[in-house]
């Protein structure tokens, strides 16, 4: 040991005090420097850890959200369909009716032309009727002032008293 | 009270059916000063009318208005007066004559309240009607 002190030129004083003075920067970098950082980097973990669980959170919350958001969708979808559908077949409706009252009424204007034409016809056909039964009267009024003589009047007469 | 014609008539009837013609005179001058008194001489016309209604129902008498568009023969009348007479159930029927030329022939008889309408002309408008028909 003496051989080796000897040999490295060891001063143990000095080693003693270089080792007091080692430990006391030691103490002090692990009491100042060491201790305030680990205990930085735990709480930077425990940040991180924190974040990254935040993360996990957002990101499933944005998941969720999302999900909320096509279900929505969907939901808004299938409503904006029903209303669509239900305001086509509103349309649909009153197209029906529509057509249905546009073809009553098309048949109420033929029918009243219909009794119209009628009309006229029959008027038509009552003038002629009258034309004609005015002209037999009249020639029949002229025959008979020409060829009824008194005889036929008084045959006439005896007719209407037996009957 | 308003006594009608035909209330006056009658009475009329009822005070000259049995009585003689020489008592006449005198209950037609007594009805009507009885008119007079009542001041309903404006109503005569009408009371004479009634009372030939009722003269000629109770003594069955017709008063008949032939109507034909010639004059017609006596055997004509004669025959139109018994057929109104069978109709009416009167026992005596006294007949006008009119002549109207556009009636073209038959004959028109009118009685009380009735008409008999056998003329050309009544049958030739019916034809008319008929064929407008």
């Amino acid at each position: 040991m003496d051989a080796l002190i000897e040999t490295f030129h060891i001063d143990i004083k000095l080693l003693i005090a270089q080792a007091v003075n080692f430990a006391i920067v030691i103490s002090v970098l692990y009491f100042f420097i060491l201790k305030p950082l680990i205990k930085t980097m735990k709480d930077r973990t425990v940040k991180i850890e924190k974040s990254m669980v935040d993360a996990e959170k957002i990101e499933e919350r944005l998941k969720k959200t999302e999900v909320e958001h096509k279900e929505t969708i969907k939901k808004a979808k299938k409503e904006a369909n029903a209303i669509l559908e239900k305001a086509q077949n509103l349309a649909n409706e009153k197209k029906d009716k529509m057509i249905i009252k546009a073809k009553e009424e098309i048949g109420q204007i033929i029918n009243e032309e219909k009794a119209k034409v009628q009309q006229e016809k029959a008027a038509t056909l009552r003038e002629i009727k009258s034309e004609i039964a005015g002209l037999v009267v009249a020639t029949t009024e002229r025959v008979l002032e020409e060829k009824l003589d008194s005889k036929a009047d008084k045959d006439l007469i005896k007719k209407i008293v037996k009957s | 009270m308003d006594i009608t014609p035909k209330q006056y008539a009658a009475a009329l009837y009822d005070s000259v059916k049995e009585k003689k013609k020489n008592n006449l005179k005198a209950i037609l001058k007594e009805f009507v000063k009885f008119l007079a008194v009542n001041n309903d001489i404006l109503k005569s016309e009408k009371i004479i009318l009634e009372f030939e209604k009722i003269w000629n129902k109770k003594n069955k008498i017709v008063e008949a208005e032939i109507i034909s568009a010639d004059v017609l023969d006596k055997p004509t009348v004669k025959l139109l007066k018994e057929y109104i007479a069978k109709l009416s159930g009167a026992e005596q029927v006294f007949s006008s004559q009119l002549v109207e030329k556009n009636l073209l022939g038959g004959v028109v008889v009118k009685y009380g309240d009735k008409i008999i309408d056998g003329s050309l002309k009544t049958r030739l408008n019916n034809l008319k009607e008929e064929m407008i028909k």
